[in-house]
């Protein structure tokens, strides 16, 4: 029989949807992949260990369980199997939920959650303290996709100082924790490294799995380093978000943490050389002024001192003026040297001996007679 | 400290702050405040460069620790 694909795909959909049992289904599962549109319709996975399905709740039924919903819920859903011919693939369209209880893989996050809770592994004072100023930030994540490219732009932005050190791995799939464990420790082990960031974009709780990890929990318990998470949504948590030293809310976040903002550093350096200049001239002037003082008074003192020494002057000129020998001669004196010999007695001449006189107007000889 | 050894930004911070401290409270002689005023100084320019002349890189470690840069 020769067929086109779209007559192939128009046959299925024909009998499938026109077998009664399988439009009166109640199928149990568990919810993943769930999307809120915004049309208010509801896509999601249902599934169990070893398969899933495709499921759409139109708007009208979905109001019955609107928010209560989430991803791991344990629900069984009242269905009929419906064919989509366009692309070839078969859905089920729910009419009804009834939420049976948490699934399997969040009653298995609980159940680590309070082990290591318990064991102290999530304790505050465990947390390392994220460096203000790193030279190196480790970044475990995918190396494609958009979680790097926001993190290394907003780490160009904020402090394009420090280096980024990608470790690639795979993030997604049950097989990836090992894969993020090894990568993880190649950080671990480089010395440069003063911080690592582990991060993935938003996904389902599958998707989100890996880092629901026991030995990834413990490596990250034990890292020397610390360790800023950011997994899926702000509304996802998974175990390394308790255990790592921060969490961040995305991507974007984890690489504000950490870096300071090097705008608002260069801001507060401004200030301070203002201020260090203000600071400096303020003391400057304070001394200038204290210099000028101390001029003003050590010229004061100088002009006082000069000035007590004229009088001094003065009253000395007085008192030397009695001992002038001009003063004395204008006033009538004389004196009478014999060989430069001052005169004072009479018998220091001898007769016939020749003496010399000064007197005011200048000086004579005489000769010492008998009388 | 025995010898001068290039010192971290963080370091530089540290210091910086230190010194403007201890010129704010004032009781320092003109010369050590003119010293920390300069040095203080310094810091702000070398703190300044190293944001400003910042280039970020990115790498990415491999297997055996070894970098190669990071195809952005």
């Amino acid at each position: 029989m020769e067929l086109s694909v779209s007559q192939l795909n128009d046959t299925i959909k024909l009998l499938l949807e026109s077998a009664t049992f399988l439009q009166e289904l109640t199928i149990v599962g568990e919810i993943s992949n769930l999307t809120k549109h915004s049309s208010g319709h509801f896509y999601f996975d249902l599934k169990d260990n070893d398969a899933q399905v495709k499921c759409v709740m139109f708007r009208s039924q979905a109001v019955t369980v609107s928010s209560s919903l989430t991803n791991g819920m344990q629900v069984k859903a009242k269905c009929g199997v419906k064919v989509y011919s366009p692309r070839g693939v078969y859905q089920l369209q729910v009419d009804s939920l009834k939420i049976d209880g948490l699934g399997d893989l969040y009653l298995r996050f609980l159940a680590l959650k309070d082990k290591l809770q318990n064991e102290g592994l999530f304790d505050q004072l465990a947390k390392k303290q994220i460096p203000q100023f790193p030279k190196t930030i480790g970044v475990v994540t995918s190396p494609t996709g958009a979680v790097i490219q926001d993190i290394i732009t907003t780490v160009r932005k904020r402090f394009p100082s420090a280096k980024i050190l990608v470790s690639p791995t795979q993030v997604q799939g049950f097989d990836a924790s090992p894969k993020i464990i090894d990568a993880f420790n190649m950080l671990q082990k480089n010395a440069e490294v003063d911080v690592i960031i582990i991060a993935r974009g938003g996904g389902s709780i599958e998707d989100l799995w890996p880092f629901n990890d026991e030995t990834l929990a413990r490596t990250v318990y034990k890292s020397k380093k610390p360790v800023v998470s950011a997994i899926g949504h702000e509304t996802d948590f998974t175990i390394l978000d308790f255990v790592s030293d921060k969490r961040a809310a995305t991507p974007t976040a984890a690489a504000e943490i950490c870096t300071p903002d090097s705008e608002a550093i260069l801001g507060w350096l401004k200030d301070q050389s203002v201020s260090l200049s203000k600071n400096i001239s303020n003391q400057l002037s304070f001394f200038e002024q204290l210099l000028d003082d101390y001029q003003t008074r050590t010229t004061q003192s100088v002009e006082y001192w000069l000035e007590s020494r004229n009088n001094i002057l003065d009253i000395l000129e007085a008192k030397l003026q009695v001992h002038d020998v001009n003063f004395m001669l204008d006033k009538g004196y004389s004196i009478t040297t014999l060989d430069t010999v001052i005169i004072k007695k009479p018998d220091q001449v001898r007769v016939g001996e020749k003496v010399k006189t000064r007197v005011s107007g200048g000086e004579f000889y005489s000769v010492k007679t008998d009388g | 400290m025995a010898k001068k050894k290039e010192i971290g930004f963080d370091d530089k911070l540290k210091q910086l702050r230190l010194f403007v401290d201890q010129l704010q409270q004032g009781d320092l002689s003109l010369e050590e405040s003119m010293d920390l005023f300069n040095k203080s100084k310094g810091l702000i320019n070398e703190c300044r460069t190293y944001l400003k002349e910042a280039e970020l890189i990115v790498h990415s470690i491999n297997k055996d620790g070894s970098e190669q840069e990071f195809d952005i």
